[in-house]
């Protein structure tokens, strides 16, 4: 009892709260209600028809069954849950109790954490009504315990991505009509979410005459299942940030994620490559872990720089807690520091034998893996200046909040632009049409010329080109926030001025207008 | 010592609005601040950066010397805002919204619920904490959110216009449990835009409008600091003329003001010419009915602060 007593005080105090508000709200009890009665209908429906079929078909109705109750437990889980979460966040900014809660003494970790636990909850309850559904499914139509287990689980798992994100978005956006389009957004990520997901399992589950080696699978859902959760992690990170204190060091989380993302990648390449033994693998895998890793690193790369001298300040004890601890702390420098490690650990699989370094400088440039080796690393060559660039400006402590905005943008949209420009310029200099396309001034043409093992020597060199290309389109970006980068900087000189200068007596100031 | 609370060149602008500008002022413990303004003065931009909801462009905030800009989570156990408006959580009753509020303040068992029940005993909530946040009244909620405020003792409380919308009975309570508050030796800085709420509670004021620092210091001093002489009333029935050229040949008069139906005048000089004041104008047979000491109260001094700017 007392063990009891002393858990539910170590409980997340959102959660708890969350759960006593859920208990007596309307929603809650709808729809669970909807949910049983759901099941139930679905559950009544094959029974009756199971008497009209044949004995043949009881390995069909085990589909249909599982089919049905994938349905039901995809609707609560991507649906309901979801929307839950949001609605509770979203409720806290409209009801004045969000400030409340940021000076309450939790920790903005413990305010997503609890609203996730919540989801979570209500998630383990639905599933929990659909247990003895699924027992009966096990016993009348041989549904197979182990993929209503994997049903369960990935079910659970989509869920949270899912609310993670509605709570992230419900952070994000104090307006109203931004919280219907994000609300609308994810309602269709949903409906796509549960499309792919129970078609895709489907197909997978219950196809035996497509031989399916039972190692493959495991590899692919632990796969999907670690990556999911490593996305968790970053997007968790990420919504922590939005709500934490400008003075703190909000993306630590989103830092880890990143670094374990690269590890994990790494790991992933290399496993891979055991399975398989293709050197294609590894080259595929690695750019792909780079254009991820980009993407990943982003909020952190973009970070105002100004907070990361204080905190390394706070740290007084200990030379190698300082030292240790530095890529960790905030501003756009630590964070490019990172990514670049991160970029390094990626590469570490290109050192594998057959895709070796060796492999390049020596005769057989035309052999497969040093084509790879080319792709890899004229990626990486595109990749770290494209995500490094924009960084260096949105990182200084005089960018505002626009720019730092438009220069999180400017790094995934590189890479469309750059698409677009090689066209451009293809039709304004008139190449022909067959060089337009088999250029080395199209990206998407050398991608697939390196991967489809075309002898290129010129590939690095296009690359190259191309990075320089991308430099320039950012600083056409910049161009046009250049007056407003001189106005932040006019800002600051007249605000770092006297404060005590006499103020001008009250001028036509906007009218007053009363808040409360 | 220390300030509890400083704020120092406090700054903040709202696009081209100066909404704080270049604000200064202290609170000591166990002090009562009153800080006042009319309707969007900046009080409420103030308290909100104070409690650490806001950043301000320049300037700092300092608790004890150490500025709760850069160490925000270092003033939430410190500090209790109360908002000028209180958040509902849905289907919560008051004791449930305390005990989730006394949880996230860190406090366990039993110590909770002792700490819950003293906050609902101080705010006379015990009889209603079965009752739904929704359906409370102004004054209720009020109390909640002060009950909420007390949890995690604070050493300084920053309370939004905490009496607005209260009845003057309930206003009367509140100041009493404010007085209590200070008396256990913590900081109070509170806000409001009427006058007489705070004029017999507060030890000081700062009196801000449209942003900017009008005056401020202790009570007593601010009403020395109004006029360096003596205020005194004068009412006859003669008519204001006569009054006033009476006035016009006394000695010590400095100044005179005419007031709704007498005058104001500004006197210097020892009890002693007072007194020889009272004696001329009574033997200028000009039928006096009232000659008395103008106390000033911080509505006067408000008025005369802020030129008048404050509609
Ligand atoms: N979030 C905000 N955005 C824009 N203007 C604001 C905001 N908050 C306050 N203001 C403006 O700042 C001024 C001061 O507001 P406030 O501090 O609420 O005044 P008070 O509490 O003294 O009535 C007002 O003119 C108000 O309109
Ligand atoms: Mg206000």
């Amino acid at each position: 009892m007392k063990m009891l007593a002393k858990f539910g005080d170590r409980l997340n105090p959102i959660l708890v709260k969350e759960v006593r508000q859920a208990v007596r709200g309307k929603f809650f009890r709808f729809s669970f209600l909807c949910m049983l009665g759901m099941a139930f209908i679905v559950a009544t429906l094959l029974l009756t028809t199971q008497n009209a079929r044949s004995e043949d078909l009881v390995n069909d109705s085990g589909t249909i069954f599982y089919l049905g109750m994938s349905i039901v437990l995809a609707a609560a889980g991507m649906v309901l849950v979801p929307l839950q979460a949001n609605r509770s966040m979203a409720s806290e900014r409209d009801d004045n109790t969000f400030d409340a809660l940021l000076i309450s003494g939790l920790r903005p970790a413990q305010i997503i954490q609890g609203k996730w636990l919540a989801a979570g909850m209500l998630m383990l309850l639905f599933v929990s009504t659909l247990a003895p559904f699924l027992v009966v499914g096990h016993t009348l139509f041989g549904l197979d315990l182990l993929v209503s287990l994997m049903l369960v689980v990935f079910t659970i798992a989509f869920s949270m991505t899912l609310s993670l994100v509605a709570i992230f978005l419900a952070c994000s956006f104090k307006n109203r009509a931004l919280q219907s389009l994000a609300l609308a957004f994810l309602a269709l990520v949903c409906v796509g979410m549960v499309a792919w997901w129970s078609g895709g399992m489907m197909v997978v589950l219950f196809q035996p005459f497509v031989s399916i080696n039972s190692g493959d699978l495991l590899v692919t859902a632990a796969t999907v299942f670690i990556g999911l959760n490593l996305l968790h992690l970053w997007g968790y990170g990420l919504a922590i940030e939005t709500i934490t204190h400008r003075e703190e060091n909000g993306l630590l989380r989103v830092r880890v994620a990143c670094l374990l993302a690269s590890i994990y990648g790494t790991g992933l390449v290399i496993l891979f490559w055991h399975l398989w033994r293709d050197p294609d693998v590894v080259t595929i895998g690695t750019v792909v872990n780079y254009a991820l890793c980009t993407g990943l690193n982003i909020p952190t790369l973009t970070e105002s720089d100004h907070l990361g001298v204080r905190c390394r300040n706070q740290i007084t004890q200990g030379k190698w807690r300082r030292f240790g601890s530095w890529l960790f702390l905030p501003g756009g420098t630590t964070g490019s520091a990172l990514y670049l490690m991160q970029m390094a650990i990626l590469s570490l699989p290109l050192l594998i034998p057959g895709n070796s370094w060796l492999g390049m400088f020596g005769h057989s440039t035309n052999s497969i893996s040093s084509n790879g080796l080319y792709a890899a690393i004229s990626a990486l060559v595109v990749f770290v200046p494209i995500a490094l660039f924009p960084s260096m400006i949105a990182s200084r402590a005089s960018t505002g909040f626009v720019l730092r905005s438009v220069m999180r943008a400017t790094i995934p949209a590189t890479i469309p632009i750059l698409a677009l420009l090689t066209g451009v310029f293809g039709l304004i200099f008139g190449l022909h049409s067959m060089a337009n396309f088999e250029s080395g001034l199209n990206p998407i043409y050398v991608i697939g010329r390196n991967y489809n093992r075309v002898r290129e020597a010129g590939g690095l060199i296009g690359w190259g080109f191309l990075a320089a290309l991308a430099l320039f389109a950012q600083f056409v970006f910049i161009a046009g926030y250049r007056s407003r980068l001189k106005k932040l900087r006019r800002q600051q000189l007249s605000g770092a001025a006297p404060v005590s200068a006499p103020v001008p007596p009250a001028v036509p100031t906007p009218e007053p207008t009363d808040l409360d | 010592m220390t300030a509890l609370l400083e704020v120092k060149n406090l700054s903040k602008s709202f696009g081209d609005l100066k909404a704080v500008a270049d604000l200064s002022f202290q609170v000591n413990a166990g002090e009562i601040w009153g800080f006042i303004g009319p309707n969007g003065a900046g009080k409420t931009t103030t308290m909100r950066i104070c409690s650490t909801l806001d950043l301000p462009d320049h300037g700092d905030v300092l608790l004890e010397g150490e500025s709760i800009i850069e160490h925000p989570s270092h003033a939430h156990s410190r500090i209790g805002f109360m908002p000028d408006a209180i958040g509902v959580y849905a289907d919560t009753t008051i004791e449930e919204y305390l005990d989730f509020f006394a949880r996230a303040a860190k406090l366990r068992g039993p110590e909770r619920s002792a700490r819950i029940r003293s906050v609902m005993e101080f705010t006379e909530l015990t009889n209603l904490r079965d009752r739904m946040m929704g359906s409370l009244s102004k004054g209720m909620s009020q109390r909640l959110c002060l009950a909420k405020t007390l949890l995690h003792n604070p050493d300084l409380l920053i309370l939004d216009e905490p009496a607005s919308g209260l009845d003057p009975r309930a206003r009367v309570e509140f100041r009493e449990l404010i007085r209590a508050l200070a008396d256990q030796g913590k900081g109070v800085l509170i806000s409001s835009h009427i006058l007489s709420e705070l004029s017999e509670t507060c030890d000081g004021v700062v009196v801000l409008e449209r942003g900017r620092l009008v005056r401020e210091g202790l009570v007593s001093s601010l009403s020395t600091d109004l006029s360096e002489h003596q205020l005194l009333f004068i009412r006859s029935l003669k008519g204001e003329e006569a009054l006033q050229m009476a006035l016009a040949e006394s000695p010590g008069v400095v100044k005179t003001r005419p007031e709704a139906d007498g005058f104001m005048v500004e006197f210097d000089g020892s009890d002693e010419d007072i007194s020889r004041l009272l004696t001329f104008l009574v033997s200028k047979d000009l039928q006096l009915v009232e000659f008395h000491w103008h106390q000033v109260d911080l509505e006067e001094m408000f008025l005369s602060f802020t030129d008048g700017a404050l509609q």
